[in-house]
């Protein structure tokens, strides 16, 4: 009786954690490139463990026009790729920019991986004639002069990615593979919305705000129980 | 427990409080000529390793299990705000002094201190000198001056600028030239409808108007805001609705933890 109240106490705990997955979900409904966190369950596994399944919703977000031609979006799988101090990391937020020193850069000044490396435009941003234009295998022209091709990743194992802050995933100990052309195609002067759907995340937040009340009760009625076995011995 | 979930719906509802300003902002700048709406910008914070089992319990094998701990986010925070340069509408006015960039590119005005800044507003005037100003007094460039002989100024779609003397004869005044950026959307607008360069936008290049992808001049017009109210109306219901909707957490969070408070009878 005592181990039902520590499992009711294991479900209050659980359902808090996953609320405030919720929470997070619901905070960051207008942020560009953002991927749902799926509230995490246990499970038993066959060798009578605890097992935790958490997963990470990776659906294509919606994609608005934003007209500027630094805006990239993906249309289907895959991911930017970006140099950060820690190594590379994948992000599918495309809103870039152009860094001091001539870089494509994330919002958070990340270089920004071509098929060559940090894609640099320095050289050939002062001529008028010609503009940046990308084409949807992710092939960056200034006028015709081709200069990088964006590098487009699939994770290996998109189940062990972790988040870092900005929307960018690390990949864990698989890594990742460059996607092959055509399997994505890019927009440019489009940004993917985040893939938050409130109702979705209100009805999780009614359910396990009923979960935690039934956990809660449990814990009531064992504690009510153990206080009348304890009057047994009284005369 | 729970006050992360709490300070992470604050987030989120400080984030759409701050989004709904943005938008009043644009719509306050509707007949504003030239303004380009502003959109505004999020990111998710850190993430932390939590652990799901922190109960102590009899069995073994369910502490210390490392992949038995999950990340959880901290809530959002406003990056930036990004402005959107899709053209605004053109309007005829007649006077000989406005003009509208019908497609890509800025005016270049001086400011007091030498320094410069571009503008879509050209609803200019003439001021004391004869020189060619915005309506808030700083001189267009390249400059342009016209004499007490000047009658009235034609201004062509690539932007030559011919005067009309009092006799009838006309001759070149000059030229309006337009500035184009990399990346226009990381211009900072300083107010008075001018923006001014940084490093996410690039450095201007400038050119001639109706020539290599600038924009052509239209004299007698100028270009509206380019803010829809209808599209307005929808992100501020989105926005209220999203503020709501955090409060609703806060809502779920604080009757949880008054559930907990009773556990104890």
């Amino acid at each position: 009786m005592i181990k039902g109240i520590y499992t009711a106490a294991r479900g209050l705990n659980s359902r808090m954690k996953n609320l405030e997955i919720v929470a997070n979900n619901l905070a960051n409904l207008n942020t560009t490139g953002f991927k749902r966190v799926v509230p995490f369950s246990e499970i038993i596994n066959r060798y009578g463990k605890v097992e935790i399944k958490k997963a990470t919703d990776y659906q294509q977000g919606n994609l608005t026009k934003t007209s500027n031609p630094l805006d990239f979006a993906i249309s289907g799988k895959g991911f930017f790729v970006i140099q950060t101090a820690n190594g590379p990391e994948l992000t599918r937020d495309g809103k870039f920019k152009i860094s001091v020193d001539g870089h494509i850069v994330t919002k958070q000044g990340n270089k920004v991986l071509g098929k060559n490396g940090p894609i640099s435009v320095n050289n050939l941003l002062l001529d008028k004639n010609k503009r940046l234009t990308i084409s949807s295998n992710g092939d960056i022209r200034y006028g015709d002069i081709l200069i990088d091709t964006l590098l487009i990743a699939n994770m290996n194992s998109p189940e062990q990615s972790v988040r870092t802050a900005g929307v960018n995933f690390t990949t864990g100990n698989d890594g990742f593979q460059i996607a092959s052309r055509g399997s994505y195609s890019i927009k440019q002067g489009y940004q993917e919305e985040s893939n938050i759907n409130p109702i979705k995340e209100m009805e999780e937040m009614i359910r396990l705000n009923t979960e935690y009340d039934s956990a809660h009760k449990i814990i009531n009625y064992l504690d009510q129980s153990l206080g009348q076995a304890n009057q047994i011995g009284k005369v | 427990m729970g006050t992360r979930a709490l300070r992470t719906a604050a987030s989120g509802m400080y984030a759409q409080e701050l989004n709904i300003e943005v938008i009043s902002n644009n719509i306050a700048n509707i007949n504003t000529t030239g303004y380009k709406r502003n959109k505004a910008e999020f990111q998710d914070l850190m993430y932390q390793q939590v652990s799901v089992n922190p109960v102590s319990s009899s069995t073994p094998g369910i502490n210390n299990n490392p992949s038995n701990s999950i990340q959880v986010g901290n809530g959002v925070v406003p990056t930036s705000t990004a402005k959107i340069f899709t053209q605004g509408d053109i309007t005829p006015t007649s006077n000989q002094m406005d003009f509208a960039i019908q497609g890509d590119g800025f005016f270049q005005v001086r400011k007091a201190d030498g320094t410069f800044a571009y503008t879509r507003d050209g609803s200019f005037k003439v001021n004391a000198d004869g020189r060619i100003v915005t309506s808030s007094g700083y001189i267009v460039d390249p400059e342009l001056t016209l004499d007490e002989n000047t009658a009235g100024i034609t201004v062509s779609k690539d932007g030559t600028v011919s005067a009309q003397d009092s006799g009838g004869s006309s001759y070149v005044l000059g030229n309006i030239e337009l500035a184009r950026f990399m990346n226009p959307g990381g211009l900072k607008a300083l107010g008075n409808n001018l923006y001014a360069q940084t490093v996410s936008s690039g450095v201007p290049i400038i050119g001639t108007p109706s020539k290599d992808g600038f924009g052509d001049i239209n004299q007698g017009y100028l270009e509206s805001s380019n803010v829809d109210i209808v599209e307005e109306m929808i992100s501020m219901i989105a926005a209220q609705r999203a503020y709501e909707i955090n409060s609703k957490t806060v809502q779920t969070v604080q009757e949880m933890m008054r559930m907990a408070n009773n556990l104890k009878r």
